[in-house]
């Protein structure tokens, strides 16, 4: 009101009495008539007709038949603009200029009232032409005299943006290449993404009126898209899915579920384990062994009255000392061997199955250290022991039962007070 | 007791009798096993009819003199095997070692002698590989022999389904067409189709001859367990056999193949169907069907119209398996253990009917047998009643599969306890166990004659057993791993065995 009474009265009654009267003829009465013709004609559901057509067909033809009222929005637009430019404030002038160009702009974005697309462009250029003319004379609003010429939509340029307070370059990006981000980066990113859905649903229980209805268009679209890729996505999945590769391993249809026990081949190189067997050479996953001295092997216990006998001894090593065995009498045992070395089990696996069984071991076969600690059944690191697998349901091709196979000692079982070994296949 | 004969009959029966009884006495007096005294006997079959007169014989009476005795009073033209049962035990020598074997040992009444007939002809025993046919590059799943015995079928984990010609024990052809291992092959009755299924939920249908795809049958959500045909002598009018198919989505669905058309879903299973099969019985709705599967119940269906008939409850666990007493007739369709020929499909059914008409008067009446994981056996009879007519046990772990003998005279019952246990065909006693697998028994076979059975193990060997001796005939070892599934063609010459090996070998005598 301040501004209103600053103007000079002559000025005021010749714009009130000359531009108000167009105005609100232009502006207001005309369109309002229009529209009621339009709705009357609308509710007869006679637009289509060809008088009302050759009459009025000009304000409806090239929209969408939803919209038949869309052309007389224009008219409002024009007299939106036009009451607009009697604001004195030069700042409040722009701004509503900018907001009614932007709405419209807005309106035309979102329904798209024009059947054809070239209408629809047109009207958008326009819009957005005085929309940007509008936000770009807004720096120069005070120095501007003729923000009326500015904001005509005939179509000046839109100027180009100044570039004083504007970022110059990547430098973002430059930082980042440069310096890294900070260390918590991603963190903070994920908490920012986590907070994300509180956030937009405070939003959205936060906005009212037009701004709800844009955020909730906006929000839908979103998720309808996002729906649409995960459906895709799941799509994508099942069809992987249903093009399963044939899984090896066949099983007829009577143990199809059934819980069994993975067996590879029943010891198909039967022969060739024969073959090698003739021949005595071993194909063992441990084929060299450190050789040991006999002070580690064995401790000298000293006998006699006077303890100066030296032909005892005691074996260091874990042993392997069979079910029937008994001590011979002291004067002829040369060799000891405690009982708490003697070991009954040895953990053992079969390396197609990469399964480990705890089994009994049978005999000592070859200890690679010298002929004496296989008769000793002395068990070190590479010896080769017979393990029983009957509990395995190994057969043979003729269908017997593989009651003991070899297998070869991996471990030091003196140290870890365990035989770790690996069976022969 | 049966009427009177008339006097000529009677005048001429004793004649017979006085005959034979002669005749037998010399053969007594000459055999070098003569044992004293004598005992009343009286011929009965096994569905207790009685056969001639009551005799009087010597107890050191042998089987083959009690059989040339059977013979005559049968008046049969030629010479018939049978087997002859005192009471409950088997005669295997003489009527004497069978007579100390009874309770109370009277010669005083009157013995009652079951005679069960026998196949005319024999199958020898399978001895030898013949061949290792290589082909398959997976485990071979099963092996089926076309009716007619020329052609081989085995499907594989490697998806194709192979066709071999049995003349040469070559390759045929090889039919490609799943997506997934092949569960089940079965061959239409009339022996020119063939059907597979499996892993990939489609059951394709392939031409015998050429081994070309008929058509796929979709509908399956889950992966197809069994199929069968319908026995060729109900299929309707000149039309050809359905299929009936079992998956794991619990329905049993039933196929055109001509036209490729799912005609009915039988739905109500809970749990995935494991078994079906097509009974002869009941011509009139074109068969029935027994479906059995995890959810521990026998449906019976009418493929008619898709309604449930009965429901068969007993099991406690999982039906692994079924099997029909007509299985092996159904299966044969028109051909027998001789060779013939056809024109047509008309001529087929009838050849068809008449076969199955024979074999159901043989063992009389149609029997269904279950095996469940429950480690029993149920003998049903579900057309008369739904209570069971026998519960077996003795099986110490699950029954893999029962197969009926092709004359219904005994079934087998193949156990993950490593032994094959034989039982009566209709009573459901049990006979024997054969022991001699070191592994998981896991499929056997009957031979057309009934005298010869094959089982096929985890422990990658096949054995023979002979029924009458109760004994391991053949071992045959020779694959490299387990056994999957085994065949015996029905002229009786070859036996199939498919195993994880990938290989397929051909037994002969």
């Amino acid at each position: 009101m301040r501004y209103w009474l600053d103007v000079p009265m002559r000025e005021v009654t010749f714009f009130a009495v000359f531009s108000g009267t167009v105005c609100v003829l232009q502006g207001l009465a005309i369109p309002s008539c229009l529209l009621l013709i339009l709705r009357r004609l609308k509710n007869r559901n006679s637009l289509k007709d060809a008088n009302s057509q050759y009459v009025f067909g000009m304000l409806y033809n090239d929209m969408k038949p939803e919209y038949w009222f869309y052309e007389i929005t224009f008219f409002f637009k024009r007299f939106l603009f036009m009451t607009a430019t009697a604001i004195p404030d030069e700042v409040l002038r722009i701004l509503v200029f900018a907001w009614v160009a932007f709405l419209h702009l807005q309106s035309l974005v979102l329904m798209k009232p024009f059947s054809t697309l070239e209408g629809n462009i047109l009207q958008k250029l326009e819009t957005c032409f005085i929309f940007s003319a509008s936000v770009s004379s807004a720096p120069f609003c005070g120095s501007s005299k003729t923000p009326f010429a500015r904001s005509s939509r005939c179509g000046a340029p839109a100027q180009r943006p100044s570039r004083y307070k504007m970022p110059q370059n990547e430098y973002i990006k430059e930082s980042i290449k440069r310096f890294g981000r900070r260390f918590d980066h991603e963190e903070r990113m994920r908490k920012k993404k986590a907070r994300e859905p509180k956030k937009i649903s405070k939003t959205a229980r936060k906005l009212r009126g037009i701004k709800a209805k844009l955020f909730t268009k906006k929000r839908y679209t979103e998720k309808a898209t996002m729906k649409k890729t995960i459906k895709a996505h799941q799509e994508k999945d099942a069809k992987a899915k249903d093009a399963e590769e044939v899984k090896p391993g066949a099983v007829p249809a009577y143990l199809l579920d059934r819980e069994q026990v993975r067996r590879t081949k029943v010891l198909s190189n039967m022969i060739k384990q024969k073959r090698k067997e003739k021949a005595g050479k071993w194909q063992v996953p441990i084929p060299k062994v450190k050789a040991m001295t006999e002070d580690e092997m064995f401790k000298i216990l000293r006998s006699g009255k006077r303890k100066k006998k030296a032909w005892k001894r005691i074996v260091n090593k874990v042993s392997f000392v069979g079910d029937n065995f008994t001590r011979k009498p002291p004067k002829f045992e040369r060799y000891i061997r405690p009982s708490a070395l003697r070991f009954k089990k040895a953990h053992v696996t079969h390396p197609e199955l990469k399964m480990t069984f705890c089994l009994e071991i049978v005999s000592v076969k070859k200890n690679p250290q010298s002929a004496l600690y296989t008769n000793l059944g002395v068990i070190t690191k590479g010896t080769i022991i017979e393990v029983n697998v009957s509990e395995l349901g190994l057969v043979t091709q003729t269908g017997k039962v593989i009651f003991a196979k070899y297998a070869q000692v991996t471990n030091n079982p003196d140290i870890d007070g365990c035989i770790n070994a690996l069976l022969l296949v | 007791m049966p009427p009177r004969p008339n006097k000529k009959r009677r005048v001429a029966d004793k004649q017979a009798a006085e005959e034979v009884v002669s005749k037998k006495l010399k053969a007594a007096a000459s055999a070098a096993l003569a044992i004293d005294g004598q005992a009343l006997v009286q011929f009965v079959d096994p569905d207790g009819k009685i056969a001639g007169p009551q005799l009087d014989v010597p107890l050191g009476t042998s089987k083959e003199q009690l059989g040339t005795l059977l013979n005559q009073l049968l008046e049969n033209a030629e010479e018939m095997p049978y087997s002859f049962h005192l009471e409950e035990t088997e005669i295997t020598s003489n009527l004497a070692a069978s007579f100390g074997k009874l309770a109370s040992q009277s010669t005083e009444r009157v013995l009652n002698i079951t005679y069960y007939p026998l196949a005319v002809f024999r199958v020898r025993p399978v001895t030898r590989c013949t061949s290792s046919l290589s082909g398959h590059i997976e485990a071979v799943l099963c092996v089926a022999f076309s009716p007619d015995s020329t052609k081989l079928a085995s499907g594989s984990g490697d998806s194709t389904v192979r066709l071999w010609d049995l003349n040469t024990e070559l390759p045929k052809h090889t039919c490609k067409g799943h997506l997934n291992w092949v569960l089940a092959v079965a061959w239409s009755p009339d022996g020119s189709r063939l059907a597979s299924a499996g892993m990939d939920k489609i059951v394709l249908v392939w031409c015998a001859q050429s081994g070309k795809n008929l058509g796929a049958l979709r509908g399956h959500t889950q992966p197809v367990t069994c199929l069968c045909w319908q026995p060729l002598h109900v299929a309707e009018g000149d039309s050809f056999p359905l299929l009936a198919t079992s998956s794991k989505d619990a329905a049993v669905r039933i196929w055109d193949t001509s036209v490729g058309v799912c005609l009915r879903s039988l739905t109500s299973h809970s749990q995935p169907v494991m078994q079906i099969r097509w009974s002869g019985e009941r011509p009139d709705i074109g068969g029935v069907v027994y479906s059995a599967g995890r959810d521990c119940v026998i449906k019976v269906w009418n493929p008619k119209d898709g309604a449930m008939l009965n429901e068969l409850k007993g099991h406690g666990h999982w039906v692994n398996t079924l099997a029909l007493n007509t299985d092996y007739v159904i299966r044969s369709g028109p051909y027998s253990h001789e060779p013939a020929k056809f024109k047509d499909l008309a001529e087929k059914k009838e050849a068809a009917k008449k076969r199955y008409a024979e074999a159901i008067e043989l063992c009389g009446g149609e029997r269904l047998l279950s095996g469940s994981d429950d480690f029993t056996l149920f003998l049903w009879r579900p057309l008369v009643s739904k209570t069971p007519v026998c519960r077996m046990t003795g099986h110490q772990k699950i029954v893999n599969q029962v197969a009926f003998s092709p004359d219904g005279r005994w079934f087998a019952s193949a156990s993950f306890d490593k032994s094959v246990r034989l039982w009566d065909g209709r009573t459901g006693k049990y006979v024997h166990a054969f022991r001699g697998h070191v592994g998981d028994v896991y499929q056997l076979a009957w031979s057309a004659d009934s005298r010869l059975l094959v089982s096929v193990s985890k422990d990658s060997t096949a054995k023979c057993w002979d029924i009458s001796r109760r004994k391991l005939l053949e071992d045959l070892p020779g694959h490299a791993d387990e056994v999957y599934a085994v065949d015996w063609s029905l002229d009786g010459a070859r036996v199939a065995t498919g195993s994880k090996d990938r290989l397929l070998k051909i037994w002969r005598h």
